[in-house]
């Protein structure tokens, strides 16, 4: 695995992408830890957008835990892949960052839709009932191959201290 | 001081973002501790040079059971449980469920009974972000399935509530049964790569 790009945010910005991907790899992988400046202690979503595409051609599902709930969520024709109630907002402790992994697997195939799998855990300083952990998948449905990425959270910009790294699995 | 491998003419090359740093393997009499220091030196040990920590292990623990044993942390030797704060899901074969707690687990891991002396638990560990100023946090994917009483699958968020870089790992069994023969940890820095 080869880190391709990391983004370390000394200010809060709207969005992070990564542009200009090749087909070097054959998988790529997204790291992150990271906040939003949403107001409240309400966890948002964070939001996967592929190549600047948006329509409806997306959609994900997740499981999702909070204390000893257990929640299922999906969402179809979105304009991005939703990874839900893990952007943690404003209103939690400032040092409380979330974090998340993203895999895109086969990434430049163009015979293959891309889909996504997550892994991501909130902020726990917090306890307004909402969502703690979650895994899921996403889909876009469109055989392109993955050139750019873009990450943007449901509500506010992405918070100072965030941080994002892409990374490429080579083929074996 | 000698740059490590993978800097060239001060100039970090495009080798492996995962840089293993170091695996422990209990041999011969068990162990109760494992430990992982960061060697602060600017060698391959030095944590101070990576985005996050990967922990992978393979491991057991002495005690005549079968499982109900854990994976218990600490950092940078902060002994007190209420600044670990756990999210976990688990599931056991026939039931799922969850719970938060002010907990340092990581996982779960079978014992010595017969039916799974050579039968071990897998567990992913991943850290990110560890040096910044945030609270560290992990998740943790464990898996422990035995074919003899319950098995196990747990998915944790673990957020050691402070600002340090993380320096030291410990990791143990919260009832003093040592880690047994066999048992594996390994541990890997994951470089970033800052472009302009």
């Amino acid at each position: 695995m080869e880190a391709i790009a990391t983004t370390y945010l000394e200010a809060d910005a709207a969005s992070i992408t990564f542009s200009g991907i090749t087909g070097t790899y054959e998988h790529l992988q997204l790291a992150g830890n990271a906040r939003c400046t949403g107001t409240g202690t309400a966890l948002f979503n964070w939001q996967i957008e592929f190549n600047g595409s948006a329509g409806t051609a997306y959609s994900a599902h997740s499981m999702q835990f909070y204390d000893t709930s257990i929640y299922a969520k999906r969402s179809t024709g979105t304009a991005f892949v939703t990874l839900n109630s893990q952007a943690s907002g404003d209103g939690i402790q400032s040092t409380d960052y979330g974090l998340f992994i993203i895999d895109i697997l086969d990434y430049a195939n163009t015979n293959k839709n891309t889909t996504c799998q997550t892994t991501s855990g909130a902020a726990l300083t917090q306890d307004a009932g909402t969502v703690r952990i979650a895994f899921g998948s996403g889909l876009w449905d469109n055989t392109a191959a993955v050139t750019q990425i873009k990450l943007t959270p449901s509500s506010g910009s992405m918070q100072r201290g965030s941080e994002f790294t892409l990374y490429g699995l080579k083929s074996s | 001081m000698a740059d490590p491998a993978y800097i060239v003419n001060g100039t970090l090359t495009d080798g492996e973002a995962w840089v293993p740093i170091s695996t422990s393997t209990v041999v011969g009499t068990s162990t109760g501790t494992i430990t992982f220091t960061s060697t602060d030196d600017g060698q391959v040990g030095d944590f101070s040079q990576y985005m996050d920590l990967v922990l992978i292990t393979y491991a057991g623990c002495i005690v005549d059971g079968d499982g109900g044993n854990y994976i218990y942390y600490y950092l940078n030797n902060d002994t007190t449980s209420a600044n670990y704060i756990i999210q976990y899901a688990k599931g056991d074969g026939s039931s799922a469920s969850a719970n938060s707690h002010a907990w340092n687990l990581l996982g779960y891991m079978t014992g010595t009974k017969a039916s799974v002396a050579n039968v071990m638990t897998s567990c992913v560990i991943r850290w990110t972000d560890i040096n910044s100023g945030k609270f560290k946090a992990c998740v943790s994917l464990n898996g422990q399935e035995k074919n003899t009483g319950t098995s196990h699958f747990y998915y944790i968020n673990n957020v050691w509530e402070k600002p340090e870089p993380i320096t030291e790992i410990d990791l143990f069994e919260p009832n003093a049964y040592n880690f047994k023969e066999g048992s594996v940890f390994s541990l890997f820095g994951v470089l970033p790569r800052m472009v302009a």
